[in-house]
């Protein structure tokens, strides 16, 4: 399955990228270290989001608002996903430290994220 | 005028131009003090959750094992004090923007208002003092947080699955209780007065114009938004309305589904005392 990796910016806002295509791997083939990814399909699958969680709100782009469904969090700090822009709504998901999800199905996450931020 | 002020800060703290700060960050004055409202705003499901000064105990404890880990691999480690005292203000934006002040970021969020700003210089002296080989080690897949996490037992999280079903039906579907339907039908008649139409707060939250460039900050038709949002909020009662019904309709469900959520708190527990055992014993 070919996949995008778009690099997300996030202290002066949101500048996705195109950076390659790659091939799904096993689970910590792709996201770096000191970064959190959302995927838009679970297993980490199709296109990789990549963030560095700063001092305020990120608002999911366009291909993974409302479209996340697995993540990586390799940061030190946890992860907040809210269902609305602005850290607004429903508080739908916390990504602990240095955690993985392969399926937010599983916790009826998926499909919901709309912003997120460093706790 | 303190607006432009307050924007000014806004604009400085989100390029990242503050002055470094230590790693363990000094207790600050809350730079925006919550309404007694937003701090009433508590509801049954947050039981079931961890708070921010649960997560921070966490995350010092895993600070402390991290520490040790690097240490033994010949790299330094520096602990953050995370305010393990935080208050629970989790429920601020739920409803939308609720204070006046707030509302002169439209509904952008301000730096330190979710998390305190001496813990973001902390967060981001760590990062700027590691180098990227001492990141691979700490955040690596095989990495020393990933050892901490699961010995304090993150991969013991229980399922999740009916308490954020139940998190978002709660929101939205207490919206047609009768009482809430009321207050949301003079919601929206204050806004329409004041030139703007949405079905709820939240529609207007969501609003894509305030999210198509996050780096630009809040217009000035968002501000104007947000601002009547708030106001006609006050007006109606909508808040205080609507946050009953949710309480209402959390605790119904807690009943319903109460082995559940006894199993969810367990869980919870466990992993706080081998947090508070970590920062105990160091």
């Amino acid at each position: 399955m070919r996949r995008k990796i778009v690099a997300a910016a996030l202290i002066v806002g949101i500048q996705p990228v195109l950076v390659g295509l790659a091939t799904a791997g096993p689970a910590f083939a792709d996201c770096p270290a000191n970064t959190f990814c959302l995927y838009q399909t679970h297993d980490y699958q199709d296109g990789e989001y990549r963030y560095a969680p700063t001092t305020t709100c990120t608002n999911l782009g366009a291909g993974i608002d409302n479209n996340a469904n697995s993540m990586r969090n390799y940061r030190s700090y946890r992860v907040r996903l809210w269902d609305l822009p602005g850290c607004g709504g429903s508080l739908i998901y916390t990504a602990l430290a240095f955690s993985y999800d392969s399926d937010f199905g599983n916790n009826g996450f998926s499909n919901k994220a709309s912003s997120l931020k460093r706790i | 005028m303190p607006r432009l002020t307050s924007l000014a800060c806004f604009a400085l703290l989100v390029t990242g131009c503050g002055a470094p700060a230590p790693p363990s960050p000094a207790r600050t004055t809350e730079p925006f003090p919550p309404t007694e409202q937003v701090k009433a705003l508590r509801l049954p499901l947050d039981a079931y959750s961890f708070s921010d000064a649960e997560l921070y105990t966490i995350s010092n404890a895993e600070d402390v094992l991290i520490a040790r880990c690097m240490r033994a691999k010949g790299y330094t480690w520096q602990r953050i004090n995370r305010p393990a005292d935080a208050p629970d203000l989790r429920n601020r934006r739920r409803y939308g923007v609720a204070e006046a002040k707030i509302a002169e970021f439209g509904y952008h969020v301000p730096a330190g208002l979710l998390t305190p700003i001496s813990l973001e210089r902390a967060y981001d002296e760590q990062e700027r003092t590691l180098s990227d080989e001492a990141k691979e080690v700490a955040f690596g897949a095989d990495g020393c947080g990933r050892a901490a996490a699961k010995e304090l037992g993150a991969d013991n999280n229980a399922d999740q699955a009916v308490l954020a079903q139940t998190s978002r039906s709660s929101l939205y579907d207490s919206l047609k209780q009768p009482l809430v339907s009321a207050a949301l039908s003079s919601w929206r008649a204050c806004m329409h007065r004041a030139g703007f139409d949405y079905p709820d707060p939240l529609a207007a939250m969501a609003d894509p114009r305030w999210s198509s460039n996050d780096s630009a900050g809040p217009s000035k038709p968002e501000i104007a938004t947000a601002t009547a949002d708030v106001t006609c909020k006050d007006n109606s009662g909508l808040v205080d309305v609507w946050h009953a019904a949710e309480v209402q309709y959390q605790t119904q469900a807690v009943e319903q589904h109460s082995s559940y959520f006894s199993g969810l708190r367990t869980t919870m527990t466990k992993q706080l005392a081998a947090a508070r055992a970590v920062l105990t014993h160091p």
